[in-house]
Formats: C-alpha cells, structure tokens, sequence
C-alpha cells in the first residue's frame, strides 16, 4: 500500500509530463492488485505439494458439497434438514478435526485430510474418489466463508510422542485416568458405552443433542483411525462439540496409556489383536 | 487529462480498498495520560413488578452442587436487589479510542467454578490478554466457550489454574457440559477499559474519562424464557427442562464529561 501512494505520488509530480497518462493507467493496474493481493493470499492454500484454489474450488463445491452444507457454507444446504449431526456451518471457522489446540483454527491439512477421510458417525462421506489437487480446492473455498482465516493464524500442532509400550500397566495406568483422574467417565460412562451420567444432557455449538463416542459398537473415530488419532483428539478436543483439550491435563507418557486402555474398550478393535495388524492406513489412496 | 483522471481516481480507490481494515479484531486503544478526567457514575434500577428467580432442579453432583439442600440453582440470569438496583449490569463507553490505562479488576479476569455455579457471573477480560480458569469443585466442570472466542476445557480436578489468550474483542457465553445444565456465565472481552459491572445494588462507576461526549450503555444478558423444552435426565431419571433465553439487550444515554467533571446516570429496566 506504502507502494501505490509512492506511485500516485510520482504520478502527480509528472502531470504535466507526456506520459502521465501511461503511468496513470500502471498506478491504476498497481493499486488494483495491491487491494486484490490480500484476498488472493487468503484464497490459495499450500498442503504438501498441492496449491489449492478457491476460484476452482468453488466450482467443487457447487458439485459436490452444496448439498448439505449449502451455498453460503453455513451448513444449511437443502439436505441439511435430514441430517444428523447437523453439517459444519464453515461461516463459524470452528472445526471438530484439528492438529491444532482447541481454540484455533485448524491447519489447511487438517480440512483436507478431513475432506478424503470423511467422518464416521455422520453423513460426510469420505471424498476419497476426488484428487489430492481437488481437495486442496476445496480446503482453499471453505476458508472463504469465514473472516477467521483472514484474520488470524492457526497455533502450532500439538506434538505427538513417540508411541509408549503397550502393556498391562500402561493399560492399568490409563484406566486410572479415564474413570478417576480425568472424569472421562462422566461422559462416556464406565464400560465406554457413552452412557455416563453427563450424557444425555449434550448439545453442540448449535445447540442440537449430540451423543458421546460409544467404544463399545464404534471402531473407528470421527477424527481418524490410528492411535495418533485418538491422541490427538483428546489433547486437541473436539471444537463445536463438548469434548474438550486434556491437553493441560496429561504428559505425553499418560496420553499413550490412556490411548492403550481405549483401544481395550473397543470390542471391534480388539478383536484385531494386539498385534496391530490390519491397522488402517489413513493416508492409503491418498495418492492420486 | 480526463483520462488521466480517471485513472488516478482509480489508482485512490485501490489503494483505499487495498487500506480499508477489514474489520480487524486487533484492538487500536491507546493509553495516554488523563490528567483531568471525570467520572461517570450512576445506578441500574428496575421498574415495575420483580420477576419470580430463574431456577432449574439439580439433578446432578448435589452434594457439591447444592451443600445447603436448596433443590434448585438460581440461573444468575436477573439480579435484582431489595433496593431495586439490578446487579450483572455491563456498563460501558462506546467507541472510545484513548484514556486511561488497562485497570479492569483481577477479580474479573480470574474465573472460578464454586458450588456448580460461574464466579463471577460477569468477567471482562482485555482483549489479547490471558483469562484464568480454575474450579474449587472435586467434581468434573468443563468451560465450553461460544461466542468471540470458542476455547472448551475440562476441569475434572480441583485448583488447577489454567490460562487461554482471549484473542478477539466480544461476548463469550459459557456452559458445562459435565451435567450442569444450570451453570451459565458471560465474559466481555474488551477493547478498552472503559468498562465495569453493576454490583449488588445496581451501582456502577467508571474513572478517568477523558472530558468530552460519550455515549454510554448499559448491557445486560437475556432474563425472559423464550421457550422450554422438556429433557429427561437419563442418569438420574429425572424429568427436567431445558430453558432458551432472549438476546441480551442495551440502553444508551448521552453524558458530557467536563474536566474533573462528575456525572450521574440512570437507567431503568422492565419486563417490557
């Protein structure tokens, strides 16, 4: 901006020049795209080697999304209405699945590893069958209809430590945690089910009855499926839903042996094994 | 030359809407020193009948929740004194640009969960600077945030402090959703200091204004039902209700602060 009235400054010393005309027309063209060059920033996104583009995700958007999550991205799309839980009101910048500590915004790969996992419990698909290139489309529209990715910056990631062993005292440990230190219970009640004495009183952000995660039916997260999800759900919580940040709560040793005893609560996963194997990989057929 | 002014009439509009702010949240309050400010004091009062106290049963952690048996949580939703005077009652200067330095009171930036209830029911907190959390209760509280800023922590042990950045300017509403279905507070996150709470009696006072015209408002949180809806505990199975608000509303008067100047205000609320 100090540039365009460096330029019109110039310009009105050389008024009477020749070629004020022509300058005239370049401080135009300049000050033009210096009140463009903000949102121009704010519309393109960088995750790995992708850069997105709102312009062509908008056009994504009217295909794919409009649906449910609306024209306005307000999450009032035509489906909305049969829809529940609710479809994200992306005007609000707040979001369930973040790398990010509650509070902030998401990181770009945050929305865009959302868009080709899909979440599980709720109407929103995995978006697997559009390109990486598509996706980061798509994240770079959806930040448009919230002045939040404007105005501020997402805090760094929380950090994810290295995976403690997975033993019966570890298990022990994290049970500790779950039914006496932390209150998880509360919630989700003793056996995982979802049915502790807080639960039926939940709502959302928009205030409709959400339900607590039930370990007993469930296999896989809303956020993600690996261990690393289910740490970072914990220590980052669920923005726009009850599940608040352990993260002032617990080290990261404690966080492993509470990941270690919530995956013995999961029948389904168990029934895995211990070995892991089988694991899903959330990044398979991500390259496209 | 026409041409040449047209252009430079669009070169200015760029760079003006290159300029413009864009609705920033960043706060431009400056401090300067007021040597000759006034004050602007006065009292919130409520006219006509008093309306019956805002109440939901407890149906959760009641030994902690309610130690004196009462059955039921006052919702600290309209404070109204014997005197008439209406406490919770933010009173504020709109749009003041520069005056005093930062003198909002701790006890209004430190929140602290007792008995399952919000204290204070009001907070005001400087925008970009750190509230406090903690909770006196040996029971599991969350402070789920809504509004300005969206923080949702869990405070399932007793006496640990923790601190958020409150980074953008207006109201944040809170609740628990540990079972409390009663616990609601406000915080104001404020661009300048300008700003106090009623007390118990109405009362309210705000220092060091610079001389000049102010326009000032009283703010106080929705106290009328706007509709109910039946829920049913399932813990305890008991048949409870979920009640929804209106929106908050305000009052605005003029003063005039002459130098050293103190002025009174009054502002009268009702059901109507």
């Amino acid at each position: 901006m100090a540039w365009g009235k460096a330029v019109f400054a110039n310009l009105r010393a050389r008024r009477s020049g020749a070629n004020s005309c022509f300058v005239g027309i370049a401080a135009a063209c300049l000050a033009v795209f210096l009140s463009y060059a903000p949102a121009a920033f704010s519309q393109e996104t960088h995750i790995e080697k992708w850069t997105g583009s709102a312009a062509r995700g908008k056009d994504l958007f009217r295909r794919f999304c409009i649906g449910c999550h609306g024209k306005d991205g307000d999450g009032n799309g035509e489906n909305a209405p049969w829809v529940d839980p609710k479809p994200r009101d992306f005007t609000l910048g707040i979001f369930k699945c973040r790398s990010t500590p509650t509070g902030s915004l998401p990181m770009d790969a945050d929305l865009f590893h959302t868009i080709a996992r899909g979440i599980d419990t709720t109407a929103m698909p995995s978006w697997n069958p559009l390109t990486n290139q598509q996706r980061a489309d798509l994240v770079a529209y959806i930040k448009t209809f919230s002045p939040r990715f404007r105005d501020e910056k997402p805090d760094a990631p929380i950090k994810i430590s290295a995976e403690t062993a997975d033993t019966a005292e570890s298990r022990k440990r994290g049970e500790t945690l779950y039914q006496a230190t932390l209150k998880c219970v509360q919630c989700h009640g003793e056996s995982g089910k979802g049915d502790g004495p807080a639960a039926s009183t939940l709502r959302d952000d928009k205030d409709n009855p959400i339900v607590p995660y039930n370990f007993k039916v469930l296999s896989r997260f809303k956020c993600g499926d690996t261990d690393e999800d289910l740490y970072r759900i914990f220590m980052t919580g669920l923005d726009g839903t009850p599940m608040p940040s352990f993260a002032d709560y617990v080290t990261p040793d404690q966080a492993w042996d509470l990941v270690h005893y919530l995956r013995t609560l999961q029948v389904s996963y168990a029934a895995r094994g211990s070995s892991r194997v089988g694991k899903p990989d959330v990044k398979a057929g991500l390259e496209k | 030359m026409k041409i040449y002014k047209y252009f430079a009439a669009a070169a200015i509009v760029g760079a003006a809407l290159c300029t413009s702010p864009a609705a920033r949240s960043q706060s431009t309050y400056q401090v300067v020193s007021v040597s000759d400010g006034g004050t602007i004091s006065g009292i919130v009062k409520w006219s006509g009948e008093k309306p019956k106290a805002l109440t939901l049963p407890v149906t959760k952690d009641s030994s902690t929740c309610d130690p004196e048996k009462a059955g039921t949580k006052n919702l600290q939703r309209l404070e109204i004194a014997a005197d008439g005077g209406v406490a919770n009652t933010v009173v504020f200067l709109r749009g003041i640009a520069k005056g005093k330095a930062w003198d909002l009171p701790e006890a209004r930036r430190s929140l602290d969960q007792q008995h399952c209830t919000y204290v204070p029911h009001i907070s005001l907190v400087q925008e970009g600077s750190d509230m406090s959390m903690k909770s006196s209760d040996p029971i599991l509280h969350t402070i789920h945030m809504a509004g300005a800023v969206d923080y949702n922590l869990p405070f399932p042990m007793t006496n640990v402090t923790l601190k958020r950045t409150m980074r953008r300017s207006g109201v944040v509403d809170l609740k628990c959703n540990a079972g409390h279905i009663w616990m609601n507070g406000v915080v104001f996150v404020v661009s300048h200091p300008y700003y106090t709470v009623t007390d118990e009696h109405g009362a309210f006072k705000l220092t060091d204004v610079p001389p000049g015209e102010y326009e000032v408002v009283a703010w106080h949180e929705g106290w009328r039902v706007a509709r109910e809806e039946p829920v049913l505990d399932v813990g305890t199975q008991t048949k409870t209700k979920r009640l929804y608000f209106s929106d908050a509303e305000t009052w605005e008067k003029k003063v005039t602060v002459a130098p050293n100047g103190r002025s009174s205000l009054e502002f009268t609320i009702s059901e109507k």
